[in-house]
């Protein structure tokens, strides 16, 4: 996949993601769903990984750059979490399993992984994100060097 | 093909990560409230969320334990009310007594603040790496 359209995807999960964590703000129907496109573009984004995934699992043991391992311990450590926060989220759902019919038998205890799961994602989100501030840079400014000026796409 | 394949062993993975998740949760931080009070592994998220919501309106555990079940309204917070979730009793323990809510923090900027720090701490620790990987690269190729 190219660089601009990883770039956008990434940008796009980014802002959905804290837009979905603010539920005083949405509410919680569309936190719920929100958090289900989440998950769906969390699914291609691991998509866009999935070899250089293969290729630091492979030599994960074995010799290799001590940062990339940092980079797969982290984003292992991200996955876990995110997919703890999906897990309590569905299990504690208001809105989208009462309209296919489903109860929620589920109490305080998945209420409260959800909100701290919920809060620790962010910091690993932040971490995650910091890890790749490289790439980040070089996307922007791969990205906005391709973007036309206003006057010449006229 | 092999995108669905890609996409088969995602979501399998999590959900076995699910399965593993919901096994350990269920094991170690169950609201038991039977004689014996909660689990530690539940008196552990509390406190923790306790914390999360200013600290100071954390209350000792043997108080709530005390009250016989009354939950502060904070933990309701975290998306939807506990049962039984005002004190009753005569043992009950407002322990949101004195509480100014308008005087917390809000929960989205702390949330924010802790993802910018976490990524700058991050940022920090690559840069520190990258140096290392590249004085040991210069070493090794001396």
């Amino acid at each position: 996949m190219r660089m601009k359209a990883r770039f956008i995807l990434d940008a796009a999960l980014f802002v959905i993601y804290l837009i979905a964590m603010n539920t005083d703000g949405t509410g919680i129907p569309v936190h719920e769903w929100l958090s289900v496109g989440v998950a769906i573009v969390v699914i291609m984004h691991l998509l866009t990984e999935w070899e250089w995934t293969i290729s630091v699992l492979s030599r994960f043991f074995r010799r290799l750059f001590s940062l990339s391992r940092l980079h797969f311990v982290v984003d292992t450590l991200l996955f876990v979490v995110f997919t703890l926060v999906m897990l309590s989220g569905f299990l504690v759902s208001q809105s989208i399993l009462p309209l296919f019919g489903f109860s929620v038998p589920f109490g305080p205890t998945w209420r409260i992984i959800h909100a701290v799961s919920g809060d620790f994602s962010l910091v690993v989100l932040g971490v995650h994100v910091g890890l790749h501030w490289r790439w980040i840079v070089s996307a922007v400014k791969r990205v906005t060097a391709q973007t036309p000026a206003p006057d010449s796409a006229m | 093909m092999q995108t669905l394949i890609k996409v088969f062993v995602i979501v399998a993975l999590s959900v076995v990560v699910s399965l593993g998740l919901y096994v350990l949760v269920e094991s170690q931080f169950s609201m038991s409230m039977g004689p014996g009070g909660f689990s530690p592994g539940f008196a552990f998220l509390i406190k923790m969320r306790a914390q999360e919501n200013g600290g100071q309106i954390a209350p000792s555990f043997d108080e709530i334990q005390a009250s016989g079940g009354g939950m502060p309204p904070f933990l309701a917070g975290a998306g939807g009310g506990f049962p039984g979730a005002e004190p009753t009793g005569p043992k009950a323990v407002a322990i949101d007594k004195g509480f100014d809510a308008s005087a917390a923090p809000r929960e989205e900027l702390k949330d924010l603040e802790h993802l910018a720090i976490a990524a700058v701490i991050a940022i920090l620790l690559e840069l520190v790496l990258s140096l290392v990987g590249k004085a040991r690269r210069k070493e090794a190729a001396a």
